[in-house]
Formats: C-alpha cells, sequence, structure tokens
C-alpha cells in the first residue's frame, strides 16, 4: 500500500468499513454454501460457519484497526527510527542543524526586513486602491527639484531621467484632470522642526499634506479630526494632526489634547487630531510627527517663497483609485495632462502610476537594491547549505548501506528506506527552521540597525508576521525536499548484494552524484566571495578617494536661528557672534558656517543661472551647479585651497557687491578659455562677480563625482539654518559640550542639533559600502566554509572507500606521496571546476550590483580571479588532513582486517 | 471427525503459511486461503478463520501481498491477495527461520 493509500485511510473510515464487512461476508457465504453443498442444513450451516471463523465481531474490529493505525503508524514509526539515526550521528547532527539554523534563520532575516520595508502595505482600509506616481521624460530642466530623481536631473538632452516630486501647478492640474476616477493628494516633507508640546523640546519631521490627504489615505484619526480642505485656507487658524507617539511623548497620551497647542519651529498649531500608533507615515521613511495643510508653508517653510512656481518640484504625489474608477482612463488622463503642463521643460513626458499599497517613500528605494542583492545572497547561501546537507545524507546513507541492504535483504521495503531518509531530513529541516527562527530574531534588530546606518529610532519593527512565518515554512520544506530526495532516492536504487559483501571497494559505491554537489558548492561559494571580493575594492577604492578637504578634526553642529525667530539680518550676526564665540574655545583652530555639511548627501542647486559670457549655453544646455552658502572662513577651516584670485571676504555683505568663488571643474565646464576671475553670473537679472577659484573638493558624498559649484556668501544669501564646522586641535567630540554652552549663552531658544564628526559624516557615506563588505565577506566565508565541509566529507568517505586499495598499492611498492596526491588531486580537480565555474558565474551576476561599484570594473579578472584562487585554496585546505591520512595507511592493518 | 489433536498455528507463521500458499498457487481470496491452508495441512493446523483477517491486512500494508477486488466463477465480489517481490523475498526469510528453529528443536529433542 502506496503512502498515498494508507494516509487516505485516515479519511475514508466509511468506505474501509464497508470493504472489510463485504470480505469478511463473502468468507461466510463461500463457507455456508460448501457446507450446505456437503448437505448440512441452511441454518446449520450458518451456525457452522460463525463458529469456524471465530469471534466475527472481534476479528472485524482487529483488522479496521489495522487498517485506520496504518496510516498513524507510518509517520510515527519512521519519526522514531529517523530519530533514533539521528541521536547516534551526533557530528552529522550538529553539523547538519547549524548549518541549517545559520541559512535559514540569515533568510528568514532578510527576508523579514524585505517584507518590512518593500512588502507591507500601510495600516489604512483598502490600501490596494493607493497608487504612486513617477514621472520621467528626456532632459527635464527643472530649477529646483527636492524628492529623488533617477539621474540627477542633470538636463542632458536625449537621456530619460525621470523622479518622484511634481510643482504644485502640476499637483493642481493632475487633481482635476485625475477627479473622476481617482483622488489625488500629495504632501512634502518638512525635517528638522523644532516641535514642542509639554514637554522639551525635541527637533522631529513632519509633512505638509495637500487638503484630502487624510480622506484619500482613508486614515481615521484616533482622537479629534483629521484635516480637511477648510484647514487649507489661507488665514484659517493653524491646525495641526499629530502622530501617537507625539502624543506619548509631549502629551503623555492625554486624551484633552484637542484644543491645546503645540509649538513648530516657534510657532503655535492648534492640535485638531491623533493618528493611530501603527500609522508612522504615508510611506517607508523617517516616521512623521505631525501634519499641517499648504496653509501653514508660509510659517514653516519660509524659504519656499515659491511654492506655487512651475519651476520648483516638491511635492509627492498618491491617489486613491475610486471604486468606480477606471485604471486606464485615469493613465491617459494623467499622462495627457503632464504632457501638456511640461511640454517647454522635456521631451517624451510620462507618468507612471504604479501600486502604492506599501506607501511612497524615498527611502524604500534607498533599501530595494540593496535588499535585492542581500536577498540573492543569502539564497545561494541556504542552496549551499541544502547541497551541503545532501552530500552529508548520500556520504552517511552510503555508510549505513550494510545496514540498509540487510534490511531490504529482511523484507524493508524500499519505500520504507525512502520513507526514513525522508523523515531525517524532515526532522533536521524542521529543527533547523526552528532554530533559523531564532537566529532570524536575533539577527535581524542588527541586520536592519546596519542598513539603515546610523539612522536610530525608526519606528519599524519587523514582526515575524504570517508571511514571514510562511516563507520560513516553505525554506524548510524546501530544504527538507531537496536534501532529503537525492539521498533516499540512491538509498532505494542500491542492490542489497552488494551492500551484503565485505565492507571494501564494492561495499561502498563511489559517489558521482556527491562529486557533483561538491563542485556546485564550490562555484556557488566563489560566487559569492567574488561578491565579496568587488565590495571590498569598492570600500577600499572609496576610502582612498581624496575628497579635496580635510576631515580629520572637523566637528559640525547644526544651528537654526529661525526655529527661534530670528530674522535673516539677525541669523547673520548670529552666526559671526558664534564663530566669534567658538572660536575662544580652547583647542579651536577655526570655525567656519555651512549652509550644509559636506557628503551630507543635502544640495541645492540647478540652473539657477546664466552665463553672459556664454551665451551659447541656453535652452537645454543651460548652464547647472551646485550651490553652498558659506562664511569666508570656510575655505581655511575645510582645507580648501584657493588656486585663483581670492576668497569671500567679510566685506562682502548683503550691501556690498554680490560675489561668487567657483570651483576648478566649474571654470573647466563653463570658462574654460577665459580668464575666470570678474566673469559674472547672472540670477535674477542680478550680476554675481567671480572673484576667486578654489580647488575641487566633494560635495554631497564620496561616490558623487565633483560638481561644478558655486560658493556664496551666507551675508549676501538668506538661509534659516546652517552647519557650523570647528576645525579642532584635539578630538573634534571633545569640544562639543563647550560649543553647545557657548551657543546657550548666545541664545539659549536656537536650536543646536545634529552633533557630529566630518569623519562620522564620511564613515555614513561607506556605511553601505562597508555593510556590503562585511556583510557579504561574512556569508561568503560561511559559504566556503561549508563547502569546504562538503568537500572534507566527500574526500574522507572516498578515502575510507578506497582504503584496502590504498592498502594494496602501497604494499605493491606506491609511495605514500602518491597516495596523498591521488587523493588531492581529486580535490583540485573538483576545486577548480567549481572554483572556474563560480568565476564566470560572478561575472555574470556581477553586472547586477554594477551601479554599487566604485572603481573595479564589473568584468575586472584580477577580482574574478583571486576569489576563484581563494575559493581552491580553501578546497585544497579541507583536503588536505584526508589526504595525509591516506599517506599514513598502514598496508599491514588495512589487509589484516579484512 | 479425526481424533488427532489439532495445532494452533503459532504466532508468527500464519505470515509462512499464507506467502507459501499464494506462492503455490498464484492469486487467492481469504477463503480460498483458508481451505488451501487445511487442505495441504491435511486439517492438521486448525486455523481460526477470522484471525487470517487481521493478517492478510497487516501483510498487505508491509507490501508482502497486494489486494484488488475479483469476481469469482460464482459471480461473487472477493478481495483476492496476489504475492508480490517483497513478499517472496519475506517468504525466502521466513522460510529459513522455520527450517533453522525445527532443525534445531528435532536436535534438542533427539532421536525419538
Amino acid at each position: 500500500m502506496g503512502l498515498p493509500a494508507r494516509l487516505l485511510n485516515l479519511f475514508r473510515r466509511g468506505r474501509l468499513s464497508r470493504d472489510l464487512d463485504e470480505e469478511l461476508r463473502f468468507h461466510l457465504e463461500e463457507r455456508v454454501d460448501d457446507l450446505t453443498t456437503a448437505g448440512m442444513s441452511e441454518a446449520d450451516a450458518r451456525r457452522e460457519a460463525r463458529r469456524q471463523f471465530g469471534n466475527l465481531a472481534a476479528y472485524k474490529e482487529r483488522t479496521r484497526e489495522r487498517d485506520l493505525l496504518a496510516g498513524v503508524e507510518f509517520v510515527g514509526q519512521d519519526l522514531r527510527h529517523a530519530l533514533r539515526a539521528l541521536q547516534h550521528a551526533p557530528a552529522f547532527t550538529v553539523t547538519a542543524l547549524v548549518t541549517l539554523a545559520l541559512a535559514i534563520g540569515a533568510n528568514t532575516a532578510v527576508f523579514s526586513v524585505v517584507n518590512g520595508v518593500l512588502l507591507n502595505a500601510l495600516p489604512v482600509p483598502h490600501p490596494e486602491d493607493l497608487r504612486i506616481m513617477r514621472w520621467s521624460g528626456l532632459g527635464p530642466r527643472i530649477g529646483m527639484f527636492s524628492g529623488t530623481s533617477d539621474h540627477g536631473l542633470s538636463g542632458v538632452a536625449g537621456l530619460r531621467d525621470g523622479g518622484d516630486a511634481f510643482s504644485y501647478p502640476l499637483y493642481q492640474g493632475l487633481r482635476r484632470a485625475a477627479a473622476a476616477d481617482a483622488d489625488v493628494f500629495g504632501y512634502y516633507q518638512l525635517r528638522g522642526v523644532t516641535t514642542r508640546g509639554r514637554h522639551e523640546a525635541v527637533v522631529d519631521d513632519g509633512l505638509i499634506v495637500t487638503e484630502s490627504f487624510f480622506e484619500g489615505l482613508a486614515i481615521s484619526p484616533l482622537l479629534g479630526r483629521p484635516l480637511t480642505a477648510s484647514d487649507d485656507i489661507d488665514g484659517a487658524p493653524p491646525a495641526v494632526v499629530i502622530s501617537h507617539a507625539l502624543w506619548t511623548t509631549q502629551f503623555d497620551q492625554d486624551p484633552a489634547v484637542i484644543g491645546q497647542h503645540v509649538s513648530l519651529d516657534r510657532r503655535p498649531f492648534d492640535v485638531v487630531g491623533v493618528l493611530p500608533a501603527d500609522f508612522h507615515g504615508p510611506g517607508f521613511d523617517t516616521p512623521v510627527a505631525f501634519y499641517v495643510p499648504m496653509s501653514a508653508r508660509g510659517q514653516l517653510a519660509p524659504n519656499w517663497t515659491s511654492v506655487s512656481s512651475s519651476d520648483t518640484w516638491w511635492l509627492h504625489l498618491m491617489a486613491r483609485l475610486r471604486r468606480d474608477g477606471n485604471e486606464q482612463r485615469l493613465q491617459s488622463a494623467v499622462t495627457n495632462t503632464f504632457a501638456a503642463l511640461t511640454a517647454d521643460v522635456m521631451q517624451a513626458p510620462r507618468v507612471e502610476i504604479a501600486d502604492g499599497r506599501a506607501g511612497l517613500a524615498t527611502d524604500r528605494q534607498r533599501y530595494t537594491q540593496p535588499l535585492a542583492i542581500l536577498m540573492s545572497v543569502v539564497v545561494i547561501v541556504l542552496m549551499i547549505a541544502a547541497t551541503n546537507l545532501a552530500g552529508l545524507s548520500i556520504a552517511r546513507a552510503a555508510a549505513r548501506q550494510h545496514e540498509w541492504s540487510i534490511r531490504a535483504a529482511l523484507g524493508g521495503g524500499r519505500w520504507r528506506i525512502i520513507r526514513q531518509s525522508l523523515a531525517e531530513s524532515a526532522i533536521l529541516a524542521v529543527a533547523g527552521g526552528a532554530l533559523g527562527l531564532l537566529v532570524a530574531v536575533w539577527s535581524r534588530g542588527l541586520l536592519w540597525r546596519l542598513l539603515a546606518g546610523t539612522r536610530e529610532g525608526l519606528p519599524y519593527r519587523f514582526p515575524l508576521d504570517p508571511t514571514v512565518l510562511a516563507f520560513t515554512a516553505g525554506l524548510t520544506i524546501g530544504t527538507a525536499v531537496l536534501s532529503g530526495f537525492v539521498p533516499a532516492f540512491r538509498a532505494a536504487r542500491m542492490d542489497p548484494a552488494a551492500g551484503m559483501r565485505p565492507r571494501g571497494v564494492a561495499g561502498m559505491p563511489r559517489l558521482v552524484g556527491g562529486r557533483a554537489l561538491v563542485a556546485i558548492q564550490i562555484t556557488l561559494a566563489t560566487v559569492l566571495i567574488a561578491g565579496a571580493a568587488f565590495y571590498v575594492r569598492t570600500l577600499t577604492n572609496l576610502t582612498r578617494i581624496d575628497p579635496g578637504f580635510r576631515i580629520d578634526h572637523l566637528l559640525l553642529f547644526r544651528l537654526d536661528p529661525s526655529a527661534a525667530g530670528l530674522s535673516d539680518d539677525e541669523a547673520v550676526e548670529f552666526f559671526d557672534q558664534v564663530q566669534t564665540a567658538i572660536a575662544r574655545i580652547p583647542g579651536a583652530q577655526s570655525v567656519a558656517v555651512s549652509h550644509y555639511k559636506l557628503l551630507g548627501r543635502v544640495m541645492s542647486g540647478g540652473g539657477f543661472f546664466t552665463l553672459p559670457a556664454r551665451p551659447d549655453l541656453s535652452g537645454t544646455s543651460n548652464p547647472r551647479a551646485y550651490r553652498l552658502d558659506v562664511s569666508e572662513t570656510f575655505f581655511g577651516t575645510m582645507g580648501i585651497p584657493l588656486v585663483l584670485g581670492r576668497g569671500l571676504a567679510a566685506k562682502d555683505t548683503a550691501a556690498a557687491t554680490k560675489v561668487v568663488v567657483v570651483n576648478e571643474t566649474f571654470v573647466h565646464r563653463y570658462l574654460p578659455d577665459r580668464y575666470p576671475i570678474g566673469q559674472t553670473l547672472t540670477i535674477n537679472d542680478e550680476p554675481w562677480s567671480i572673484v576667486g577659484v578654489s580647488s575641487d573638493a566633494k560635495y554631497t558624498g564620496l561616490r558623487d563625482p565633483i560638481p561644478p559649484t558655486v560658493y556664496f556668501s551666507y551675508r549676501q544669501s538668506r538661509h534659516g539654518s546652517a552647519y557650523i564646522a570647528v576645525r579642532t586641535t584635539p578630538a573634534p567630540l571633545t569640544l562639543a559640550d563647550s560649543a553647545r554652552q557657548v551657543v546657550m549663552a548666545l541664545n539659549p531658544d536656537v536650536p543646536l542639533t545634529d552633533i557630529t564628526t566630518e569623519a562620522n559624516v564620511r564613515d555614513q557615506n561607506l556605511g553601505r559600502e562597508a555593510l556590503f563588505a562585511t556583510l557579504v565577506g561574512g556569508l561568503s566565508i560561511l559559504a566556503v566554509l561549508l563547502a569546504c565541509i562538503g568537500l572534507y566529507g566527500l574526500v574522507a568517505y572516498n578515502l575510507t572507500r578506497r582504503r584496502r586499495e590504498i592498502g594494496v598499492r602501497i604494499a605493491l611498492g606506491a609511495t605514500p606521496g602518491m597516495m596523498a596526491r591521488s587523493v588531492l588531486s581529486e580535490a583540485l580537480w573538483l576545486g577548480g571546476l567549481g572554483a572556474g565555474a563560480g568565476a564566470f558565474g560572478a561575472l555574470a551576476l556581477v553586472r547586477f550590483i554594477r551601479s554599487q561599484l566604485y572603481g573595479v570594473a564589473p568584468g575586472d579578472p584580477w577580482t574574478l580571479a583571486s576569489a576563484a584562487a581563494l575559493a581552491l585554496a580553501a578546497a585544497i585546505v579541507a583536503t588536505i588532513v584526508p589526504a595525509r591520512r591516506a599517506a599514513m595507511v598502514d598496508p599491514v592493518s588495512t589487509l589484516r582486517s579484512d | 471427525m479425526s481424533r488427532r489433536p489439532k495445532t494452533d498455528v503459532l504466532q508468527g507463521t500464519l505470515s509462512l503459511l499464507v506467502l507459501r500458499a499464494l506462492q503455490a498457487r498464484g492469486p487467492l481470496h481469504g477463503y480460498a486461503l483458508t481451505t488451501h491452508i487445511h487442505a495441504v495441512s491435511d486439517n492438521l493446523l486448525r486455523l481460526e478463520e477470522g484471525s487470517l483477517y487481521p493478517a492478510l491486512h497487516r501483510m498487505e500494508q508491509d507490501g508482502w501481498i497486494r489486494a484488488r477486488w475479483g469476481t469469482t466463477d460464482k459471480g461473487r465480489r472477493a478481495r483476492i491477495y496476489t504475492l508480490t517481490p517483497t513478499g517472496e523475498r519475506q517468504l525466502a526469510i521466513e522460510r529459513d527461520n522455520w527450517v533453522r528453529l525445527t532443525e534445531g528443536v528435532a536436535r534438542v529433542l533427539g532421536p525419538a
């Protein structure tokens, strides 16, 4: 009776019972027939038939029990046997469990983050109706863009570029065009707003939202009401909806919070609603503490004077498809409107309306590729683990062939042997899966902290929700099947007679499958080593990059005088006072003001100027540059040498001639044949004179190419907040407290935030590369280790198998060295094959991480060759011990043992 | 009726008898197995007929025999058992064991 039939028995008692009744009735009928034929009366014959049969009810019951128990016993017995067998092979069991726990744990951990970051839907009703919008076009030219773009919106004609932020007029146009099918809403992220309720002020991020934001998301407040169109009228009382977290930290979850004030950058807002705890914002990003209507933009984003300009793209757009809405009609309405409104800015405009159930967030895109890569890496590790387990099981099965042959000869069905082998791998996989869950619970927090860099306090937890558990269960079953079937069927194919012969050459078969498995493992391990090598080289290259300024001994912190209500002129004065006061702190060499921190990934700029000297640069090829507003001490403090002219000076005040310093790249790109000093930039019809040229320095990040950069004096441009950079003699952070005291003494209301060092900022730049080098490196070490265990197992097994042969050969005059070489040659052959295949595999796969590499070509032969060499070396090391044993085989003892 | 004492079939010997019967006679239903064993043992072996069925079903689960429904000459539906290759091997083993057991016992008893 096959396995399915047995298990089915459990579910068809009725049918079984009827069959059994019929079978027994037939028996009695036949007996009655025979007895009546012999001359007995019908009644006597019946009585006699029953008598001869014995206790009919009892036998029927025993038979039926037999049938029903079969299904249960089948599983129970096999599991019991398998458990006993595993207990008797502790080395195998422990190796298998550790292997599985690590592989399944790594997979579960990465998947739980993937699930949390990329797959989880927003906690709102019908998230499947949400859509997000991205646009793209050929050579887009946009004045100010605040969002994530594909290629930096460099305005290169013919290059398809795109992004996730729209202008306010576009939002209005798209909202109107889509009205029949969807409710379009948008938001803009306000970063670093000083927020204060009842307790000490904190710096939080918030959103400026369009009128139907809450209606569109369908998120209902826990308390109070959402923001509506009536809050968005200019002059309406300033209203704010706060997050559960802010309600907790600033109002101690007081239900009477509605109607109270929360101060945002020192401006009072009325709390009208509190959101539920599980809602962190319309996407996966830094948590949103508060939501204010568009009418609040004047108070919270005073610099955004051109909010309604069509040249400033800043709003992230989402839409909720109406239940009766037509997606195709929506798509064409949106595309047509977008095309009409952007005709003079780009060619071939396109709007992509994508699934928005997980919300829209720039951060998600940052994590998508890293997570995809990590997921592939851990899947490879799992494949190695499964192959390894299969290999170990095959070797074990071969070693147990004697036992199994006897069992087969004694009538133990092949099925039985297959089942036990499967039961063993099932037990291993389930136990490994359970241990893997533990590993995952422990490691996913760590993984997330690593991935998120230093951004502490992200509220995202990655619960082991049903999706993750189903994933792990799937992996576990897959591993059990993968690693259990091969050995099981090998076991089933064996010839009992062969296994019964004395153990020797014939008793232990060659492991053809085992060799293939080992070669596959080495291949996979080589792929991972190569991946790690590419990351390590990228990391080394990045650390060797000359940023163009001195990174060491630089203290940085951010001051926001506008949050304390200082006007622009007062802010300039305040920054002057801060610089003077900090310069007096012992250990401070020089102090500078800079609108952004260098390498901080944030920048401003674009095509904000024209060059009268280059009338040819207009239209699609208009000049573009990054800008940075700095103090006159900036170049000296950062260690950026001036190569021509003068730097900015204290005399370059708002009233004086407008001046700028440009970098060398700017000159090479836009003024290659001219003497740059004295040239002018026209900004808003006003001339700005180039007074100096600085040498090149990195701006947004270490990996980014140095952009044409224009340095403005902070005295001549207006910014609410800025970073103070202090060049220190001792370790920079030792001055942090004195700097804070100095600022407090000058104006206690000005928030001081983001205290860090430039070295720290640089490390954050390298964070992802360092993380990948570490993670992929660590996983590839694990992979190599697993592959070595597999290889060692195979070689050791083969050695046992050939022990007699080796003994004979040595007895016949072969030297021990020859024997060791013959064992090693197998490892070399397998290792070489695997490493070679792995190098080619890596060559094919490395293009997927191309965008993450720096200074190393994806096909770099040296990197690939060294990865292959490393894998081969590991293979040889794993073989040396068994090879030495081969050399030390004592011919006398081997021959005597048979 | 015979006066000779009848022997209860030894526990475990039943399967040997069934396997042997199926080997000798080919596919048989339960009733035919009973009568066959009676006939060849010259009525020496008494077998409570009902005890055959739990044994048959167990042997079926162990894969020694296979069962299917068929129709007899008299047109009755009967469950017919066939020996499987595994069953053949099992028979060989049990037969060996039996021979060794009886030889051993015979030697212990010595010549009468």
